[in-house]
């Protein structure tokens, strides 16, 4: 099956799913979950036959003149974000029509059909291979996410999160296809596979350093790396199910999917690496004491979250074929436990109608599936055996140690994972193992929707981890080789024996005990400690947002304070500068012919009296009068021309001048003849300066045209070809009804139009008569 | 304004320059003149009508509504081109026949066009502005 | 001759400028009217000014002589004097218009969007 055809499905799919949804009531979200299944089984198809770094290539034209493509790829990594993205899909979408069963029927409908689209647009940004494709889709994302944190629009935190998340990612977007734009530039091509195989070309762009930075912000902003970590843990106003989709398996890893894609096309750019390094250990520092600093069960699950995607860009950054596996084999498990404990959570909350996790305790008994599951996916986050996420862990720090990569990566991580053990505990244990549930404290139970995700995802967990080689082969060797660009031996097992790696996990496991056992007292000091919540917070996006309003603010109060004089003086000074300036820039010839050579009286004469007439017309009180002067001014423009060859001109100058004054007449005869004036003293003294100026601008353009050589080609097309071609003598006249006749013809729809508009305009007030 | 003596003179003065104007329309094609002109001198026409007699006797002597006037003067202009589009594939690529020197084609067509625009659409403008003036 | 059309279409043009930036609607359409004129006589002036013979092919022959003016500003402009006259002549229909409804053209008057408020005020503020 073609990739495009996966596509298709998806986004037709997701098109048709709201209606489906709204007919289907209860049964909407296992229904709705065979649109993702069946993707999960595509996709797991199509790629079954992958080895290496093979791939399976689909040309897919779009705009050929641009040379835009939508190219598709599939290959071993977008495969296994494929599967992430459609399989976890699968179980948010069977968990969200649960979730939403008590809810207005379409309230779950428009949720899931967003839940599909968001997908669609996910798959999309893995699949394609044209990097236009590639960002259209982002953007798509970051849209639909917009609408999902969103999606409780009556609640004004929601609005706001909404937004946050919008502008910093949909902004990071415009980085990134600033710097898309620029590869393409330099390279030629659009294909990122092109990319990824020209590393040399692109070291060597002068643009390089600029293209790395905006790569850099775009998958920043998406994988909420320091410093635009504050906006992921607030966009938890999402409802769960979306909160698990969104932060666990997926869009939060399009930043790294995409750091990933880089790291090869970066390869001879040491920097890159580095950057990563140290952002991602930041992220991991940051992101762990304020995950320590909550109380907020989703909060904490955001927190460590972003922490997360710190290790794991830290890990792209790290070199060596081992980091590689290590990232492939760190953002499954992760996929695979956060998404357990983002479910186990949406049930908690759903269960008690409480958010903090110091009022949710003992919930065994009343959630015994949900407990289990989230007991496993504790372990598994704490890292410890027999779960998968063991084996991605010790590869991990054999990736840190390989790479050689100093200090600073290596207490990151540990501090990382340990703070993963203590928050394990602090999401499972605590709420559903320690204390007693009150009485009549859970509203509702859980039902087959709300935990077969969890469950399937926690037993997943653990049968990797007792089964490697079931992950292995067909998913992760295939992906660590896409990464590197060469097929690369993985061979996962749990026990290696005595190793290094081994010591920095007990190690990992005893601090994060400790951590544990300390975090209520813990949690006393850091709760109380403003200045890190601001400093580590949102308060800088804050500051920017409330300055960028209250600079709109202050703009609009001067620029559009309603007198409609001040507008065209803004306007005509605008202009006026810009001319000016433009004219200095450039610095052009000024050449005017300052002999009074060739002076004829007669056009000379009439010059005179315009000038005269235009400055009589400015200074009239009488409006009929100004309506004269500016009468002669018209027809001594026709007399210029009649006097300069211009015939043509000339009569229709006197007809519509003639026209002028018989319409603006019409409109004379109802005002008073001597208005009073409008303008104060300073007013007429300011705009007798801008009209002055503005004179001179246009001397002076006069002039630097006048100095330029005068281009004759199409005078001399239209003078040659007039009579042969067009049978015309009148050259004026054959341009106007043959040569340019398309704009004679939009010219003439345009006089219509202003008829047609007066025509409607002056009748609307005929009251009582019929408008003829 | 009830002037017998420019009542009298107007109609003169319309019949004189509505001719002129349509002489004007033809002979635009070789000399000074054309479609834009005559239209905007037979509307001057009109408005001298108008202004004497006023507009109910102007809006008699059209006859056609003004709008529809415009209306045929851009479809007729439209149209005009959709013979270039036949044997030249080029909308607005005039056709043309020939008797000796004398030539003439789709391109006279679309200059009436242009006339009857124009002609139409400052009709409508000046009967607008001159209708039913309250009384001040 | 050429200092002195220059010289000319400038002054027009900041004569024009001045009445635009009057309050009083009808200024502002004479003023339109003025720069219009002002901006017609820049096209001419841009196909220099330097012949006294109409752009018309002469019988017998079947090319524009050499000595004739140059027919391509001629052409725009002729569209630029029938346009800018349908855009007087709207602006002059609204003018009437708004004399009719609203009873005056002086622009402090005309208000009736401003008195909505600004979009900062919240919705009670605005009437």
């Amino acid at each position: 099956m073609p990739l495009s055809a996966i596509l298709w499905i998806s986004f037709l799919g997701s098109a048709l799913a709201r209606p489906l949804a709204l007919r289907l009531g209860q049964r909407a979200g296992w229904v709705l979950a065979i649109l993702p299944a069946s993707l999960f089984g595509l996709l797991w198809i199509a790629g079954s036959g992958l080895e290496g770094a093979g791939a399976i290539v689909e040309e897919v034209a779009w705009v050929p003149s641009l040379g835009i493509t939508l190219d598709l790829r599939l290959d071993g990594f977008s495969r296994l974000f494929g599967l992430m993205i459609t399989g976890i899909g699968t179980l948010v979408t069977i968990y969200a029509g649960a979730y939403f069963a008590d809810k207005p029927a379409h309230k779950g409908a428009s949720f899931l059909a967003l839940i599909l689209l968001f997908m669609s647009a996910m798959l999309g940004t893995v699949l394609s291979d044209s990097l236009i494709g590639l960002y259209v889709f982002w953007e798509l994302t970051s849209l639909v996410s917009f609408l999902l944190i969103g999606f409780d629009s009556y609640k004004a935190s929601a609005r706001k999160a909404a937004l946050q998340s919008l502008i910093v990612t949909a902004g990071g977007g415009l980085a990134l296809f600033a710097g898309i734009l620029l590869i393409g530039m330099e390279l030629g091509s659009f294909s990122l596979s092109n990319a990824m195989q020209n590393s040399a070309a692109l070291a060597a762009s002068p643009w390089c350093g600029t293209i790395m930075v905006l790569v850099l912000l775009g998958a920043f902003t998406k994988s909420a790396q320091v410093p635009f970590h504050f906006w992921l843990p607030n966009a938890m106003e999402a409802p769960t199910p979306a909160s698990a989709y969104l932060h666990s398996a997926t869009m939060v890893k399009l930043g790294v999917y995409l750091l990933a894609r880089f790291d090869l096309a970066f390869a001879q750019v040491p920097a890159f690496g580095t950057a990563l390094i140290v952002f991602g250990g930041l992220t991991v520092l940051v992101a762990s004491v304020r995950a320590l600093s909550r109380t907020g069960y989703k909060a904490v699950l955001a927190q460590s979250t972003v922490s997360s995607l710190g290790v794991l860009v830290l890990l792209i950054g790290l070199e060596g074929p081992v980091a590689a596996t290590a990232t492939v084999g760190f953002m499954l498990a992760h996929a695979l436990y956060k998404a357990t404990l983002f479910f186990c959570a949406g049930t908690a909350i759903h269960a008690t109608g409480r958010t903090s996790l110091v009022e949710i305790n003992g919930l065994r008994r009343a959630l015994p599936v949900t407990a289990v599951a989230a007991a496993l996916a504790a372990v598994a986050m704490a890292g410890l055996p027999p779960t998968f996420s063991f084996i991605a862990k010790e590869y991990l720090f054999e990736a840190q140690l390989e790479s050689g990569s100093g200090w600073f990566a290596l207490v990151a991580l540990v501090l990382g994972s340990a703070v993963f053990v203590a928050i394990a505990g602090i999401v499972s244990l605590r709420p559903f193992f320690l204390g007693r549930s009150r009485e009549g404290a859970v509203h509702h139970g859980e039902t087959p929707g709300l935990f077969l995700g969890p469950a399937v995802l926690a037993t997943l967990g653990l049968l990797l981890g007792l089964l490697p080689g079931l992950a292995v082969a067909p998913l992760l060797g295939p992906a660590a080789s896409a990464l590197v660009g060469q097929a690369l031996p993985v061979s996962p097992a749990l026990w290696h024996g005595l190793t290094p790696m081994l010591g920095l996990s007990a190690l990992a496991v005893l601090l994060g005990l400790a951590l544990y056992l300390l975090w209520p007292r813990l949690l006393a000091r850091l709760a109380h400690l403003d200045w890190l919540d601001r400093l580590l917070g949102d308060a800088g996006y804050n500051h920017a947002f409330e300055g960028v309003l209250a600079l709109a603010r202050r703009c609009t109060l001067v620029l559009q304070n309603g007198d409609q004089r001040r507008y065209t003086a803004t306007v005509v000074g605008a202009t006026l500068l810009v001319t000016a300036v433009g004219l200095v820039l450039a610095a052009p010839p000024l050449a005017i012919d300052l002999s009074l050579e060739g002076l004829r009286l007669a056009p000379a004469v009439v010059v005179g009296l315009m000038v005269a007439a235009g400055f009589a017309a400015t200074r009239m009180r009488s409006l009929p009068a100004a309506l004269v002067a500016v009468g002669i001014v018209g027809f001594g423009s026709a007399l210029l021309f009649l006097l300069n060859g211009a015939p043509d001109l000339a009569m229709t100058q006197f007809s519509v001048e003639a026209l002028l004054v018989v319409i603006l007449a019409a409109l004379l005869l109802q005002l008073p003849i001597r208005p009073p004036s409008t303008r104060s003293a300073g007013e007429r003294r300011v705009d007798a300066l801008l009209a002055g100026g503005f004179g001179l601008v246009t001397f002076a353009a006069l002039a630097a045209m006048t100095a330029a050589p005068l281009d004759l080609r199409l005078t001399e097309f239209f003078a040659a070809r007039s009579y042969p071609e067009a049978f015309g003598r009148n050259v004026v006249n054959v341009i106007l009804v043959d040569f340019r006749a398309i704009d004679t013809l939009g010219e003439i729809a345009v006089v219509a139009f202003a008829a047609m508009a007066v025509w409607g305009l002056l009748a609307r007030r005929a009251k009582g008569k019929e408008p003829t | 304004m009830n002037s017998l003596i420019l009542s009298a003179f107007s109609r003169f003065l319309f019949a004189l320059m509505l001719v002129v104007s349509l002489y004007i329309l033809y002979r635009g094609h070789n000399d000074p003149g054309g479609g834009f002109v005559g239209g905007l001198m037979a509307a001057a026409g009109f408005a001298i009508l108008a202004m004497a007699d006023g507009v109910q006797a102007a809006r008699r002597m059209v006859r056609v509504h003004p709008v529809a006037l415009m209306g045929a003067g851009l479809v007729l202009a439209l149209l005009s081109g959709l013979p270039g589009l036949v044997n030249r594939g080029s909308f607005l690529a005039h056709w043309w026949f020939h008797a000796g020197d004398f030539h003439s084609g789709t391109a006279l067509a679309f200059d009436i066009g242009v006339y009857l625009a124009v002609l139409g659409g400052i009709l409508a403008l000046i009967l607008r502005f001159y209708e039913e003036q309250p009384e001040a | 001759m050429n200092l002195i059309y220059a010289l000319a279409i400038a002054l027009l043009t900041g004569c024009g400028v001045h009445m635009l930036l009057s309050r009083h609607v009808v200024r502002i359409i004479l003023g339109v009217s003025l720069l219009s004129a002002a901006v017609n006589l820049v096209i001419f002036y841009s196909g220099r000014i330097s012949s006294t013979v109409p752009p018309v092919i002469e019988p017998g022959s079947s090319a524009l002589s050499e000595a004739a003016a140059n027919p391509l500003p001629q052409a725009l402009i002729l569209t630029a004097i029938v346009i800018g006259f349908a855009l007087i002549a709207f602006a002059a229909a609204l003018a009437l218009q708004a004399q009719r409804s609203i009873g005056t053209l002086d622009n402090a008057g005309l208000d009736v969007a401003e008195s909505l408020g600004t979009p900062f005020d919240g919705p009670e503020k605005r009437r």
